[in-house]
Order: C-alpha cells, then structure tokens, then sequence
C-alpha cells in the first residue's frame, strides 16, 4: 500500500479525516458509475436547483409582466420558448417555477416528515391501543385520495403558496409514518435496544437515542421519493387553480392556462409539462438508487 | 377462517365512522361557508344569521354532525346548500361518468402494468427489461394532466381536430360513449401502469428464484407452464394489494381528468363542492370515494386470506 507524503506528514486525526473524505469522494464516484440512474437523477435535480437558484441570471424577462407586443408569441431567439396568452416569457416562468416547485416540495416534505415521523415513532414504540388507535386513525386520513385531502385544506385555508405546503405535507404524512412505525416494530427487537432498557434508558431516550438514528436511513429514502409527489400534488393543485395565486410563475397554473390558448400555442402547453416531469423524474430516480443502497427491503415498494 | 373475516369487518366499522368525520369537520373548519360565497359582503349580518338558521348552521358542530348521520342512516343526505335540490341526485347522476372512468382506466393500467411486468423480469437485464424500467420511471413522472392536455392541444394545432371531449351515457351511445372515455382512461391509468409494472417485475423475480419453481423447470415443463402455473399466481399476491391502495389515487386523479375532458362526474362536482362550500354535496362526494377504498381494501385483504393460508393466524 503506498502511502501519499501528505498523509504521512499529517497528523492522526488529520490522516483518518483526509482518508475519510478521499473515501467519500471515491464511494460517490464508484456508486454513479454502478448506479447510473441514480447519478442521472442527482444530476437532474442538480440542474433544478441550479435553475431556480440562477433564474435572475439565466434570463432578462420577468416572469409575471408580459409584453403585450408578443403574446403567444412563438419560440424565437428574443423568447426562446415563446411567451404565453398574456406575453410572459415562458422560459423566464419556467425558471422561477422551480423555485416555486422546489419550495413547496421541501417544505412539504419536511413538514410530512416531521408529522409521520412524530406519529410513526409513537406508534411503533408503545405499541398496544394506542397503535391499534393511531392505525385506524391514519387509515381514516388514507381513505381520501391525497389530491382531495390537499384540495379541501387549500380551499379553506385559501390558495397562498404557505398553505399550499401545509395541505401537501399534511395529505403526505400518514405514508411516511407507516413506514416509520414499520420500521421502528423492527429496530425495537434488536438487542441493543433492550441493552439500553436494562441499564435504566428512559424511554424518550432510547427513542431518540437508540431508535430514531436507526430508521433514518428509511425516511430519507422515502422523502426523497415524497419530494416528487410533492411536486406533482402541487402542480395538480395550481392546475385546478388551487395552488399559489397567479401571477406566480407555477408549472401547474402555467398548464392550466395553456389549456384556454387551444390551437394557438403548443409551447405553451409543452414546457411546463416537461419541467414537471423532469423534476418528479429526478427525485424518483434518486430515490429508487438510495431505496437500492440503504434500504433493500423496501424494494419493490413504492 | 369465519373469525378472520368477522374481526375484519369490525374493525372497518370505526374506519367508516372515522371518515364521516373527518369528512364532516374537515370542511367545516375552514373559514368561509356557502353564503359568503354566495353573496360575499353583500348582505347584512343578520340576513346572513338567518340564512345560516334556515340551513341549519348556526347549530354546534355536533348537532350538526347528528343531524347529518341520522338523515343519512335514513338515506337522506341533504339538500345542496348551492341549488336546493336533493344532494343524491346529483350524486346518482354523477357517479356512473366516475365509476367507469376509473375501471376502464384500472384494465388499462393494470393490463398493460401486468404484462410489461412479465416481459420484464423473463428477460431481466435485457434490452426489453430496460426499455420497461425507463417507460415506468417516466411513466411515473409525467402527469396525467399534462398527458391530457397535450391530448387536447396538440392535435388541436397539427390538424384542426380537437379530440371529442364531455360524456354520452352508455345506454344513449355506446360508441360514442367509448370514445370519449378511451382517453381520459389512458391518462388516467398510466400512472397505476407504472406502478403495476414496477412491481409485477419485483414480484415475480422474487417468486422465480424460489424452489419451487426451480422443481417446475427442472420437471422439464415449459416456460408458459411455469409461469403461468407456478409462478404467476403467487406473484400476483402483492401486485393485487397495491392495486386496491391505489384507488384512492385514481379516484383523485378522476377529479383532474374530469376537469379536462369536461365530463360531468364526481370529480368535477367535488371541485365545484369545495369552490362553493357547498358542504352536503362535498359529504356524499367524499363519503362515497371513501368508503370505496375502505370497502376495496377489506375486500383485498380477504381475498389475500383465501389466496394466503398463512395471513389467517395473524
């Protein structure tokens, strides 16, 4: 094995953090090249965020005053994807809507997995009525279809793009938390838990301490999976007209309105779709790959 | 057996009376009701009092969930607080434009879903095999509504023609009745073919690396024989159990499609429900699309303890 100077000169705990990091890079090199998908879908979401973080740089046009010289305009080298029935340019609203996708998808999803993880714990670790009660209990909210739980929750909470993410995050969080308690009923019979419990552990703290660093790995695999769904919820309720109010550059909103411009202008239904589809694409490709490393027991599984 | 059966049922009871109210307090909670948007501020408060009496929503939240159970145990759901005609009519009107959307759009997704299923995991790791896992992937991805609306708005440009949208009742026109729904179905059913596939293919490679299939080739039977005797059967156990969860997402997803194709079904009706308030047409719309999947997945895990001797002593 042969040994850099620099690793030699260093000190102990500096070789074991360079050796360290030098690992990580080289086990994110080899894990793209075995799981292209994957890489395909980090990759995606990359330049998503890149869009929504550049949207300023990456174009001169507003994305909610148009020009009323070119409406519906057609793709040309002034507006490279055309403008819409108002004269927006689409490629400007596209670029913000993925702040507005990624936003909405985040929260959404933190605020899901905070609320399933919460539930799931709970319910996994004490066991007996109060699991039997909470099962029945997230068997009532999964009888309505996630869309029309969000739906309802948007209509009465009003169309606003906060709201939006608190109705998607609450309509996604009773999966997520049967996941969680899924996996907890399992961490709970492994010895170390009951270890904890015979040297006096409390149990909040073996919850936190013992159990929660353990199903980890299979929330993060499941809300990576969630942030698609997440997004595609939101566009679905921008689409009815329920998502944040126009003139917010919202792929879903932006579809909708394509719909009334039959006939006129292909690009402005073509666009948007493909940028929601690529965005759901790139977090289901990168949560298949996580799912296949971290978790092989869920596969398969949606 | 009988046992299982019976404890099932019970424990779906509780579900149902669960999702009555949720139903019944997650409209009522949200600001707003049925005479604010009719009238906005244009009404005196105590015009607005006594329209809220006549509707009888100045009663507490209990009583009016009282009310509501009583009047539905009888069958009786309810005036629309929108039109003031019986809510069960619009309800019946509605429901066959829903029911046969999602079924023709469950044949297709689960049709097309089963069979790529198959195609895939006989030929893991071939061309076909990536070829159905790619087409999953962004089967998952696109939406239903963009579909759609591509649907719509491309021929419209192309050629001039606009595929024919709206609903002819089957017994009017069966033809024409087809045409309409093959579309929305397709767009509709494209995510559940996804999702079927993905899973069919993880299924059954699990199943065709058990013994006994490995004793039905080595027998020396043919590759249609050991599929579809051996291993098909007991693939299919799991595919059925996510198709009956599922439901729920088709019966959502009717509500995007129905906007679309301008079909007049219960997705369309419950969108006009929340616009308006219009909260005794909202409850027999959601109760319904509710127990619909409390009463498939029942009859799911039933089915899968006939299938599955072994679920019998859990």
């Amino acid at each position: 094995m042969q040994a850099s100077p620099a690793i030699e000169s260093a000190g102990t705990g500096e070789l074991v953090r360079s050796a360290r990091k030098k690992n990580v890079v080289a086990r994110l090199g080899r894990t793209a090249v075995r799981r292209p998908l994957g890489a395909a879908g980090a990759l995606l979401i990359s330049l998503l965020v890149l869009a929504a973080v550049l949207a300023p740089v990456l174009t001169v046009h507003d994305p909610e005053i148009g020009d009323f010289l070119a409406i519906s305009a057609a793709p040309s080298d002034e507006h490279i994807m055309g403008t819409d029935g108002l004269g927006r340019d689409i490629y400007a609203r596209v670029l913000y809507g993925a702040r507005i996708s990624l936003q909405v998808g985040i929260i959404a999803v933190a605020i899901a997995a905070t609320i399933g993880t919460t539930i799931g714990l709970l319910s996994g670790y004490l066991g007996g009525w109060i699991d039997s009660v909470i099962q029945r209990l997230l068997e009532v909210v999964q009888a309505f279809p996630g869309l029309v739980l969000a739906m309802a929750l948007v209509a009465g909470l009003g169309p606003d793009i906060k709201n939006v993410m608190i109705a998607v995050g609450i309509a996604t969080s009773p999966g997520l938390a049967r996941i969680v308690r899924a996996s907890v009923m399992g961490v709970k019979a492994n010895t170390y838990v009951e270890a904890a419990r015979s040297i006096g552990a409390t149990g909040p703290r073996i919850v936190l301490r013992h159990i929660l660093p353990n199903v980890t790995a299979p929330i993060i695999v499941v809300a990576t999976a969630g942030l698609g769904g997440a997004i595609l919820v939101e566009a679905s309720l921008s689409f009815l007209g329920l998502g944040p109010p126009p003139p917010a550059p919202s792929w879903g909103s932006m579809l909708n309105d394509s719909r009334l411009a039959v006939g006129v202008a292909w690009w402005s239904a073509v666009y948007p779709g493909i940028a929601i589809s690529l965005a759901v694409f790139g977090f289901n490709l990168l949560g298949d790959a996580l799912r296949d490393v971290w978790d092989p027991r869920l596969r398969g599984t949606r | 057996m009988g046992r299982y059966v019976i404890r099932r049922l019970i424990l779906a009871i509780p579900v149902l009376i669960g999702v009555t109210m949720l139903t019944f307090i997650l409209i009522r909670v949200v600001p707003g009701d049925v005479v604010d948007v009719k009238f906005g501020t244009n009404i005196r408060p105590e015009e607005k009092e006594e329209l809220l009496a006549q509707l009888g929503m100045n009663k507490s939240l209990a009583a009016q969930y009282v009310d509501w159970v009583g009047g539905v145990v009888r069958g009786d759901f309810g005036q629309s607080l929108r039109t003031n005609t019986p809510v069960a009519d619009e309800f019946r009107r509605r429901v066959p434009v829903t029911i046969e959307l999602a079924l023709l759009a469950m044949v297709f997704g689960v049709t097309l879903g089963v069979l790529a299923g198959i195609v895939s995991a006989t030929r893991q790791d071939g061309p076909l095999d990536y070829l159905a896992r790619v087409l999953s992937m962004l089967g998952l991805a696109i939406p239903g509504f963009w579909l759609a609306t591509l649907i719509l708005v491309l021929p419209a440009i192309w050629w001039g023609v606009i595929p024919p949208t709206g609903y002819t009742p089957f017994t009017e026109d069966p033809v024409d009745n087809i045409q309409k729904m093959l579309l929305p179905a397709a767009s509709l059913g494209l995510a559940l073919s996804a999702i079927t596939m993905r899973l069919m293919r993880s299924s059954l490679l699990d199943v065709l690396r058990q013994d006994y299939v490995r004793v039905a080739w080595a027998k020396g039977l043919k590759e249609r024989t050991v599929l579809s005797r051996h291993a098909l059967r007991n693939a299919l156990i799991p595919v059925i159990t996510v198709i009956g969860l599922q439901v729920s997402a088709l019966l959502g997803g009717a509500v995007i499609q129905e906007t679309i194709f301008v079909m007049p079904g219960l997705g369309r009706s419950t969108v006009d429900a929340i616009r308006f308030r219009d909260y005794t047409q909202l409850q027999i719309n959601v109760l319904f699309i509710a127990t619909v999947y409390v009463v498939v997945n029942l009859a799911v895990d039933l089915l899968y303890s006939m299938v599955d001797p072994r679920i019998k002593q859990a």
